[in-house]
């Protein structure tokens, strides 16, 4: 086994120095013939914090490698992470790179409007602490799935509630490395398929030998990076402007052309329906995001996934103050600056590059480079969560548990784990390179339009209704995911965007407005038709499964990590 | 868990008491961030002239300050229910615990 590591270590560490290598060698050519996004020059300091950043993980996998041999290791790093530790890795693993660069952008573009995807964040999270938490972590061992298949028919409920988990999980991974790809190429002048093949080789390299332990360290020391970054930059910004809040607004109100509009509501969702659709797909998608509750499954009991979502609410509730800000502060620093503009007055790098401008302008080259590999190093935290979560899922609840019903033994499930990671790796590359020219924001709501449809109605409904039956949850699921997906392919994302029609047939960007409810009536209805005998004893079951969510009473000495 | 090991625990005075004030605790809480959360997307699409009013007459906003204070009621109740967790159903959740012999 140590023998595959240090080869493994071996050639990624060769992998990455070929790849800086090529990409500098066609930058000395002069060769970039890519499209919308010009490659920045070689940033040598980025370079060099970006792979102290690689270093310091990877050995961590070497070490955390050491400490995984069972299947509770690798999917829930033995259950030993304690609650601080895993707050922050939640909140590193939950602000992706699109959170900084893409909400400061949307902020400094449109104002207002745009802080409905900081406020939407900070109203699921408390939810979750309230109502989903400590049952979650009491309920289940490795995934959301385990939960909801608590009572119900397990082949048919493991299997739906898998389509759409690994729904999410890969329309996540391809709106990451679209962005991931662009944004590297961007960051280091590194060429777009390296800056993809990158992000997967590191990605599978984590998740495939540390699990679980690796991940949230990963996740964790980017979330202390980012956090510090973040923090520096907020604090320039207020110190620019002698800690006066209003005085950061009306600066913005002078110089944004669209001038005071930018304080108030209209300026990117213009009608009700578009606004409450963003508003629900925010806040539901967020509960339903299966590498998110994943990771409830790490700590040792109800009580510290309890503190875990505590602290990272509080973190995350700080960053997104600090988004807000630094959102607002750069259209004083950048907008009117002719070093962040091109000749014909368009933003360097375009809007997701506000965020990096205001970190030059305030920090210099340094705190660039800084920014810039936390930026990287986000990425690889997101995309190795997201990849951990589908191979639980592949490994977990549909190999072991559905078609081997529980007779594969750990070791199995771990190689099955890898194999499926692995296979999510190359999946990922295939992906990111098919979609690098397709505007990929509409997959990033799918993403969210699923969990919010599909995963959060069952769960939430799994847990608290006594009356949902089998029938029940899959008609639900059924009608969320063909729901979600339909409506957006019919949208303007895809129908227009990406197939070229003038008009879109459904006119909403988000489909939640209609699936969310429409998923959780089709629960109501089919589990009140259903009058089958296998439906009551599922709801016989639920008394049991009651006693065992609010006390942890019944948790079997095998998960009982 | 045998059945009669479950009904014995639901019909537990402390147990009765448990859920009874988590599930009270937990809505009263989900209620208030809903709310707020309510409040600002329902201003934003409902009543746009409100949220862009003047708080008190500089550039602040109804709209932004109604937007960082759910971000803030996120946190405080946040903390506040994982205090009172923390002291509270942990306690009795121990002596249901222990009472029904699982400890």
């Amino acid at each position: 086994m140590s023998k595959v590591i240090k080869l493994f270590f071996g050639s990624v560490l060769g992998y990455i120095s070929l790849a800086l290598y090529l990409s500098g060698a066609a930058h000395g050519a002069g060769g970039d013939i890519s499209g919308a996004v010009v490659k920045q020059p070689l940033n040598v300091s980025a370079i060099i914090m970006f792979l102290i950043f690689v270093l310091a993980t990877l050995g961590i996998t070497w070490w955390a490698a050491s400490k995984t041999k069972t299947k509770d290791d690798f999917y829930a790093a033995g259950g030993g992470i304690t609650p601080w530790q895993n707050g922050t890795a939640i909140a590193g693993d939950f602000m992706s790179a699109a959170t900084f660069l893409g909400i400061t952008g949307a902020i400094y573009g449109f104002g207002f409007d745009a802080m409905i995807l900081a406020v939407g964040v900070m109203a699921a999270w408390p939810v979750i602490l309230f109502l989903m938490a400590e049952r979650l972590r009491n309920l289940g061992s490795y995934t959301f799935i385990d939960v909801v298949s608590y009572r119900l028919d397990k082949k048919p409920i493991r299997i739906i509630s898998a389509i759409g988990s690994l729904s999410v999980v890969i329309f996540y991974l391809i709106a990451q490395m679209v962005g991931a790809g662009k944004l590297i190429q961007l960051l280091f002048g590194l060429d777009y398929i390296y800056a993809v093949i990158l992000v997967s080789f590191l990605m599978i390299c984590y998740v495939s030998f540390g699990g679980m332990l690796a991940t949230t360290w990963v996740q964790l020391i980017k979330a202390v990076l980012l956090l510090i970054g973040g923090t520096f930059i907020a604090f320039m910004v207020m110190k620019s402007f002698n800690f006066n809040v209003e005085a950061i607004l009306s600066s913005a109100a002078d110089i944004h052309p669209k001038g005071v509009a930018i304080l108030a509501p209209g300026l990117w969702l213009k009608d009700p329906i578009a606004i409450i659709s963003i508003a629900l797909t925010m806040m539901f998608g967020i509960m339903g995001l299966p590498h998110i509750l994943m990771r409830l499954f790490t700590v040792k009991d109800a009580k510290d996934a309890r503190k875990s979502v505590f602290v990272a609410t509080t973190l995350m509730g700080y960053f997104y103050i600090l988004i807000i800000i630094i959102g607002f502060g750069a259209v004083t620093f950048v907008m009117n600056n002719p070093d962040y503009h091109d000749a014909a007055g368009n933003i360097l790098g375009g809007g997701n590059m506000v965020a990096l401008h205001l970190t030059q302008y305030m920090g210099g080259d340094f705190m660039l480079g800084f920014m810039s590999a936390v930026a990287f190093a986000t990425i690889l935290a997101v995309v190795a969560g997201l990849t951990l979560a589908g191979a639980a899922t592949i490994a977990h609840d549909l190999y072991s548990k559905t078609f081997k019903k529980g007779s594969v033994s750990s070791a199995e499930e771990i190689k099955i784990s890898r194999i499926a990671t692995f296979a999510l790796g190359a999946i990922a590359v295939v992906l990111g390179i098919a979609f690098e020219h397709q505007n990929v924001a509409f997959v990033a709501s799918m993403a969210l339009a699923v969990a919010a449809s599909v995963n959060f109605p069952i769960l939430i409904m799994s847990i608290y209704w006594s009356n949902m039956t089998t029938r029940g949850a899959i008609a639900g699921g059924v009608v969320g995911l063909i729901l979600s997906i339909g409506l957006i392919i019919l949208g303007p994302g895809v129908w227009v965007s990406v197939l070229g029609n003038a008009e879109p047939i459904f006119p909403q960007v988000y489909p939640t407005f209609y699936s969310l409810p429409l998923a959780f009536i089709a629960i109501w209805v089919f589990s009140l038709l259903d009058k089958s005998p296998q439906a009551e004893k599922e709801k016989a079951l639920f008394d049991e499964q009651l006693v065992r969510s609010e006390t942890g009473i019944g948790i079997s000495g095998a998960s009982n990590h | 868990m045998s059945p009669t090991e479950t009904e014995k625990c639901l019909n537990h005075p402390k147990f009765k008491e448990l859920t009874r004030a988590r599930r009270r605790f937990g809505l009263i809480f989900s209620l208030i961030i809903v709310v707020g959360y309510a409040i600002y997307v329902l201003g934003m699409s409902f009543a746009p002239a409100f949220m862009s009013q003047s708080l008190r007459g500089g550039s602040m906003t109804y709209g932004i300050v109604i937007g960082v204070l759910v971000i803030i009621s996120g946190m405080v109740c946040s903390g506040i229910y994982t205090w009172w967790a923390n002291r509270y159903f942990d306690v009795l959740s121990g002596q249901l615990r222990k009472e029904l012999g699982h400890e």
